[in-house]
Parts: C-alpha cells; structure tokens; sequence
C-alpha cells in the first residue's frame, strides 16, 4: 500500500453517472483495458491532485457485492485487494436508498471510504434537502456533493479522498447490527476464521453466511481447513434454523433497514418524481402500438444517418490510401517490394480502416442511447421476440448493427451482462450479413441471374442468414441451459454529456486503429505472402507489372491451396479459383472480388467491383459456376468465417483463442453443409434452372 | 397466493415473499424487492412480455416468468396513471 502514490476506485450503481465522474477526473488520461480473462472492461487513469499523483480506478457498475456475476466479483475483489487505498462511492442522490445499499457492504468491508452526492443539481430541483453533516457522521465517511456531468465538486471530491488516504480524515465508516441471532452466528464465524483471511473479519463472516456455495468465494476461504468450513456450514444451517428463513433475506433486510434507518434521519425526499418526465416519455416511446413501430424508426434514422454521414469520411479514407497507394508506386520499382507495399500492406489494413467513419457513428449513436437511458427500453420492447429465439433483449442492437459491420456489432454485445447470451449472440451475429459481402452478391447476381431476379435474389440472401441466425441461436440456447435472470433496471431518461459520448467513442476509435495497425498488418502480410510466393520459374520472362497472374496464382501456396481443398469443394460445384478466393475472405469479403479478378486474369491493376461486366462474363464463360451453383456460393459467403478483424475483435473479447477457432469450425462446417443442401435440393425442384 | 402477474398496469400491493431461488432471488432483493415494500405493475412491453415495475423509487423490467416468483399482498392505493408528483407510498 503506497500514500506516495495511491489507488483510489470508483464504485457505484449503474447508471449513477459514475463514468460521467471518472471522465472529469481522468479526463483523456485515462487508459481503458480488460480485466484478465473476463470481458468487463476496466478503466483507469492518473492524475495529480494537490501535487501527489493519484490513480483512480474505474469498478463496474454494480448494486451489490458478490461472488456471482463477473462485474460483482470484480469489484469485490478490487475494493478488498490491498491495491486500493480507499473508496469513493458514488451515489445517485434522487435515488439515495438504494444505492446505500451498496455504501452498507463498501463500509462493512471496512476500507477508508468517500461517498459522492451525485445528481445532487436534479435531487434539489425537484424538491429533495439532505442533512450532509448529518449522513456523514451517521455513515461515518466524508460525503461530498457533485454534479457529474457538468464537473462540478470533482475537485473537492479528489482533494477530500487523498485527505482520507493520508489519514487526515477519519473514515472507516459505521458499522450497522443485523438480527440479534445473525448477529450471533457472525461472531461464531468470526471466531473460526480470525487472522486467517485477508478481508476484514466481519465482513468475511457475513459473505461466508451469505454464500453457501464455497467455490464462489475461493479467494476468501483459501487458508480454511476442512474443520473451519464445517463449523461455518454448522453455524449457518443453525442460523437457518432458528430464523426459519434464508440467509440471503436476512442479509438483504438488514442492509436495507441500514438504509432506510439513514435516510428517514437525514433526508426530506423530493416532491417531485425522480420519473416524471421519464413516464410521460415512456407513455409514447414504450405505448403499446406505437412503441415498436417508433423503436423500428429510431433504428432506422440511425443507419440511414450512420451511412450517408459516414460517406464522406469513407470515401476520402478510400482516396487516401489509394494515393499512398500510388504514391508509393512512384517510389518503389514495380516488383515484390512494390507489390507487398501496396497490395499488400496498403490494401490490407486500408481494407479495414475505412470501416472506421462507420464504426465511429455506429458507436456514437449507440453510446447515445445507453447514456439517454433508451437502450433499456429498447431491450424491454424486444425481449419477447428475442427470448423466443434463445436470445435476449439486449441482443437485438448488437444483431442490427451486425448488418453494416461485424466488428462494432460484436462489440456492441458488451451491454449483455450474462455470458450465456452473449456469446450466444455473438455467435450468430455473422450471419447478419454484413457490407462486406454485398459486392460479392452483387457480382455473382449480376452474372448469373437477371437484373429483375437480382434484388430478390439477394434480399433472400439476407433472410437466409437471419433466419439461420434464430434458429442457431434457439439450438444453442436450447443447448446451454443455464439460466440467467432478466432483471433490467430503467433508468430515468436524462441527456447525456457531449464528453462522455465523445470519450467513449475515441477509446474505441484508438483500439480499433492499435488493432488495424499490428494484428491486420501481419496477417495482410501474410496473405499476401501465400498468394505471391513460391515464384513462378517462368517469371523472370514476364513484364514487370505481372507478379499477380493467374499463372502465378495458380503456382502460389495459396493457389496449390486451393487445389488441395478442391476435392472437398466439388460436391458444392467450386473449383480450385473458387477455393483460393474463398480463402482469401479470411482477410475480408471484398478480398473475394479482387482474388476472382486475378484468377480469371482481368488484366493489370485496375480496381474491379462487384459491378465489373468483363467479370461478370468471365464468371459465366470460364468458371463452373452455374446459377445454382452461384448461390450456393453466396450462401457460403454468408455463412463461412468472418473475416479477419471480426476474429480479432473476437479473441479481444472472449479473451482467447479459443472461441475463434470454434467460431472458424462451426461458421464453414455450417456453410458447407448448407451449400450442400442447396446445391444437391435445388436441381430436384426446378430452382434456378 | 397473489403475485405481481396477477396485477393489472397501475395496481400494486406489498411484498410478502419471494418465491425464487439462489441467483435469481439474490438479484429480486438487491434491486431492492424485499418483504414489505411497495410494488406496483407500471405496464407490460408490447408484446405482452417482459412486465415492468416500480419498488423503492426504481423502474425493473421483468419477465413474467420471474415476476411471477413474487408475491404480493395486494393494496388499493390512490395512484392510477399519471401524477407529476406521486404520493411518497407509491414511489
């Protein structure tokens, strides 16, 4: 424990406006990464307050302190590690009861502790006073009042917890008593398990009543022997007993009588509704006719803004790195330096960073309706819908934006809080096809099929993967029977700072770019490796500006490759060019069109899209592919591996590699056996042809 | 036994008992569900399911499954719709 250079958390309720405090303290220093091993993100950043620098660490929201969900464990093991040197607890101050729900298990844990007043401005507008001098010494703690989302008290806060670091100012907070027999079966347990836990005694004895289930509480029943565990079990069921009721009631009861003990000395309660305003909203935003007809608008004029707006950025992102493209061309000599550079490298990571504008918008939008308090109602409109399916509420956004981008849909699955739905959900957002693989539609329908067949052609393609992804998601949730409890707090509407909004889309913007700049990098360079080399012993013969020919190609480790996998692609009717672009989409779907390209050698370096008619023919007249056949490729694009970020963003979130192999093996084991189906049904029935 | 899926929008009553259990339980009392407080059905989502309430100042969203986990005893009280300043006992 170092005063010299302290750690403070931040613990809270969610929706406090926790994060909104944390931002005016850290302000753009702060450094947001995962706890080990667990997708709860953890934030932090240092500071200097009154000349000593300060680190304040960011603890998920919780309501309460358990060994239950990842973020409950999280902040009890960050609040009783050694680590931290004190406590700010913040406090949404028009909701005060509940949330000193939380301030009763911080203080009974027994670390040096500030509680911060926060909405204190909305808690005296609408009619609230509170004796501050008063809840302090009743909760024994400093308490401070802040406005967080206008920075105001920031300062004294900081300056008040460092005074509580450093002792010079008392705050070890009051103890409170539960039932007289609870209070006796505490010290029963205290007695066995005195100086041989980390924690605090009486705050160990009362989560080892608590929680029956000693697996969960590993970190505190390590160096308890047998015995010790056994006269606790012996302790409880007497408790049990006696009270006839369990100890989850009796816990909660006491900590809630705390509260309520608190609040009637100090606190003169609002006149106004904490939810006046939110309840006239909710009236429209969650009526029961209008409510999903306007949600589907809301979402609407969120994609429409998010691609018309991002348009521009994207294009001038596409220019540049097509200039730097051809800039670098000028300097280096046509050859395989040239053609690693711009081909690869350039091409490769320009690829992913011109989703960035997209993504930013996505995100600002979503961070938008989180911080409003909408996104909840948004989860409570839907649930029945996705419940049916084997998802969840929540699931129903990260899907939706899984049809611009999987890679901010995959992330927007954060908001998920029980890891059953959420990797349910980010298992079968890729089949919620996303804009990388329409240019491939678009080409294959252009050649195969009619212009008035077209459109319906691909938006059965969009239906094919929604459908798969319900029923995917059914099996698997049917599968993965544990059950999570939907328990969803609305919060009250309020406006969200601009800051806040900002701040959270620039930690996302600068993870995407770290990302785009090591991991796509290397694997751009990779791919590129295995479609150029081995030489061509011939090439010494050809021009200078032939290093991607089909001969080359055909030669090339991707290209034997794709002879090797031949034999298992033929029954779906591809042949070896096909194999070899299909493996190219690792690295992204667009990477599809330019590999068909070079396979059936549409001359040097011009750009070709999905709209190119020297393609398109070449696709009729050179490949095996046949309109049956060509959806049956469609549909495997739609079904097989994400691409390459995708499966980064993956290993980020699930923390492994492990899962992204999964998801590799079941997403083409699916969409080969799907093709199949197609591809051997579709004759039978006259389809297509 | 009454419990919260036995109310109609904008009735409430007291809880009595919680009839869920481990994880599920845990999570009701924390939010703030616990024998004797005022709970009241604000409305049902859309599509009939999940129910939202109200119990010591906060709005959870439930589904009926869970809610039904809750008994109540039920109360007539003065509130039914919309009141800008709602009367203490139905926050």
């Amino acid at each position: 424990m170092a005063t010299t250079e302290p750690v403070i958390a931040l613990a809270g309720n969610p929706n406090c406006g926790k994060t909104s405090l944390f931002n005016y303290i850290t302000g753009s220093r702060q450094h947001v990464g995962n706890y080990a091993g667990v997708t709860v993100e953890g934030k932090q950043g240092t500071v200097l307050v009154d000349d000593v620098s300060v680190t304040f660490l960011d603890l998920p929201g919780t309501y309460s302190l358990s060994p239950y969900t990842p973020e409950e464990r999280i902040a009890m093991y960050e609040i009783t590690s050694e680590k931290i040197d004190a406590v700010i607890i913040v406090a949404d101050t028009t909701r005060l009861v509940r949330n000193l729900y939380l301030v009763s298990q911080i203080l009974e844990i027994g670390k040096p502790a500030v509680l911060a007043l926060n909405m204190f401005d909305e808690f005296e507008a609408s009619g609230g006073s509170l004796d501050i001098d008063l809840l302090s010494e009743l909760l024994g703690i400093p308490c401070v009042k802040t406005i967080g989302n206008r920075g105001r008290g920031v300062t004294e806060l900081m300056s008040t917890a460092l005074k509580v670091v450093q002792g010079d100012l008392p705050a070890q907070g009051k103890l409170f008593s539960y039932s007289h027999e609870m209070e006796h079966a505490i010290d029963r347990v205290s007695a066995v398990i005195e100086g041989k836990i980390s924690y605090n005694t009486r705050f160990g004895a009362v989560q080892l009543l608590h929680f029956s289930d000693d697996s969960l509480l590993t970190n505190l029943t390590r160096d308890l022997t047998e015995e010790d565990l056994a006269a606790i079990a012996d302790a409880r069921q007497h408790l049990i007993t006696i009270e006839g009721r369990d100890v989850n009631s009796m816990v909660t009861e006491g900590r809630y009588g705390f509260a309520h003990g608190i609040a009637r000395e100090c606190l003169k309660e609002q006149e106004e509704d904490v939810f006046a305003v939110s309840e006239m909203l909710d009236r429209v935003l969650t009526h029961r006719w209008f409510g999903i007809p306007l949600f589907l608008f809301v979402l609407w004029l969120m994609f429409q803004a998010t691609f018309t707006l991002g348009e521009y950025p994207q294009n001038l992102i596409d220019l540049t790195f097509k200039g730097l493209g051809n800039a670098v061309a000028t300097i280096i000599p046509p050859g395989y330096l040239q053609s690693l550079v711009v081909d690869g490298i350039i091409a490769g990571v320009g690829g992913v960073l011109v989703f960035l504008p997209n993504i930013l918008l996505l995100f600002f939008f979503i961070s938008l309706m989180e911080d409003t308090g909408y996104m909840a109602r948004a989860a409570f409109i839907m649930d029945k819908l996705m419940h049916a399916c084997g998802l969840h509420g929540k699931s129903f956004i990260p899907m939706l934006v899984g049809f611009g981008c999987t890679v901010p849909a995959l992330m927007a699955t954060r908001t998920l809080e029980s890891k059953r739905d959420r990797y349910i959900t980010m298992f079968v957002i890729p089949f919620m096809s996303c804009g990388a693989r329409l240019p491939v539609y678009v080409l294959l329908t252009g050649a195969f099929f009619s212009p008035q067949m077209a459109g319906n052609v691909i938006f059965s393609i969009y239906l094919a993967g929604i459908v798969l992804a319900f029923m995917v998601a059914k099996v698997l949730s049917m599968v993965v029977k544990t059950s999570t409890p939907f328990v969803l707090e609305l919060p009250p509407y309020r406006i969200p700072t601009l800051r806040s909004v900002l701040l959270h889309i620039w930690e996302r913007a600068w993870m995407y770019l770290k990302k785009a700049g090591t991991v796509i990098l290397t694997f751009s360079v990779i791919m590129w490796v295995l479609l150029t080399f081995p030489i061509h012993p011939d090439s010494r013969d050809w021009d200078a500006g032939h290093t991607q020919s089909r001969t080359q190609l055909e030669y090339s480790f991707a290209g034997r490759f794709g002879k090797l996998i031949e034999p298992l692609i033929e029954p779906l009717g591809f042949n070896w060019e096909i194999g070899v672009s299909l493996t190219a989409g690792f690295i992204g779907k667009e990477i599809v069109v330019s590999t068909l390209s070079t396979v059936y050698s549409i001359g040097g370096d011009s750009e070709h899209d999905g709209t190119d008619t020297d393609l398109r023919s070449a696709l009729r007249e050179h490949s095996s592919l046949t309109p049956v056949t060509a959806y049956g490729m469609m549909l495997f694009i739609l079904i097989y591996v994400p691409c390459l970020a995708v499966m980064n963003i993956l290993k980020r979130e699930t923390g492994g590699w492990r899962w992204v192999f999964l998801m590799i093996g079941y997403t083409t084991g699916l969409a080969w056996l799907v093709t199949f189906v197609f591809v051997k049904t579709a004759p039978l029935v006259h389809l297509f042809s | 036994m009454r419990t919260i899926i036995d109310l109609a929008p904008g009735e409430g009553g007291i809880v009595t008992d919680i009839t869920a259990e481990g994880e599920l339980k845990r999570r009701l009392m924390d939010m703030g569900i616990i024998a004797g407080v005022p709970v009241f059905l604000v409305k049902q989502a859309p599509m009939g399911d999940p129910l939202q309430i109200r119990v010591q100042n906060t709005l959870i969203a439930l589904r009926k499954k869970e809610a039904a986990t809750i008994s109540i005893e039920p109360q007539e009280h003065p509130c039914h719709g919309y009141h800008r300043t709602r009367h203490r006992a139905c926050r």
